[in-house]
């Protein structure tokens, strides 16, 4: 069983891994055939840990680029389910995020994402 | 605490409702004070047993418009986490997650849906 406490030091140690986009912080979190899918039934998720720290450092984020607050919302046996919000700096709107994080051991060996733009006010829909 | 059974006797109650759009289909899956949120955090959220039936038929689909396959994530105290595939005849594939948190007779007080598109 996973704990929201282990949950929450896996959120914030990917968090700082985000920030400092460093190969062994992001592989840190990960185990070693993990799958990191960047949506639901993701067609071309990333397979293993080797391929997740590719992906992420050719898809990487300026450490000064965004805010993200996350709380763990719920535990379902080994699987978290963190509840976030993304803030851009830039020009890109706030992102509604669910994660589904599957860890063994304190690292993901499963992780999904579902995200939503928000509207900003006066947009079309 | 919610289980695996009421979820699936309350998810097929909502696709009976999505065929049907009767307004006593509908309100029988809600408490009279629920929330429906069309996304996380509803700007626009249907109020109340009234609310939702009002909402959802002013969007209803028609049966024969779309398929739907779901499983069960998990459940964590009596709220409940579905993810699903709707497929539309015309228009895009949703992967769609619903967070259904359940009153003790088996009714939903607040409904949220993480609705993404294929395209």
């Amino acid at each position: 069983m996973t704990t929201p406490t282990e949950a929450e030091a896996w959120v914030d140690a990917y968090k700082n891994a985000w920030i400092s986009n460093d190969a062994d912080a992001i592989a840190a979190l990960f185990t070693e055939d993990a799958v990191y899918e960047l949506r639901p039934s993701d067609p071309e998720p990333w397979r293993g840990r080797d391929a997740i720290v590719a992906g992420w450092l050719d898809e990487l984020d300026s450490p000064d680029s965004w805010k993200l607050d996350f709380e763990i919302e719920a535990v379902l046996g080994e699987t978290a389910v963190v509840r976030a919000v993304t803030e851009y700096l830039d020009d890109r709107p706030t992102f509604d995020n669910l994660w589904f994080v599957t860890l063994e051991g304190g690292r993901a060996s499963h992780f999904t994402e579902w995200y939503l733009a928000r509207e900003t006010s006066g947009e079309a829909s | 605490m919610t289980t695996p059974d009421e979820v699936t006797r309350w998810v097929d109650a909502y696709q009976k409702a999505w065929t049907s759009n009767d307004p006593d289909d509908i309100r029988a899956l809600f408490t009279l004070d629920a929330v429906y949120n069309g996304r996380p955090d509803d700007p626009e959220a249907w109020r109340g047993a009234d609310g939702i039936v009002a909402g959802w038929l002013d969007h209803r689909d028609e049966p024969g418009d779309w398929t739907f396959e779901w499983n069960l994530l998990g459940i964590a105290g009596d709220v409940a986490y579905v993810q699903n595939l709707t497929t539309y005849v015309e228009g895009p594939d949703y992967d769609n997650l619903w967070v259904i948190a359940f009153d003790p007779d088996g009714r939903a007080r607040a409904f949220t849906e993480w609705a993404m598109s294929r395209d």
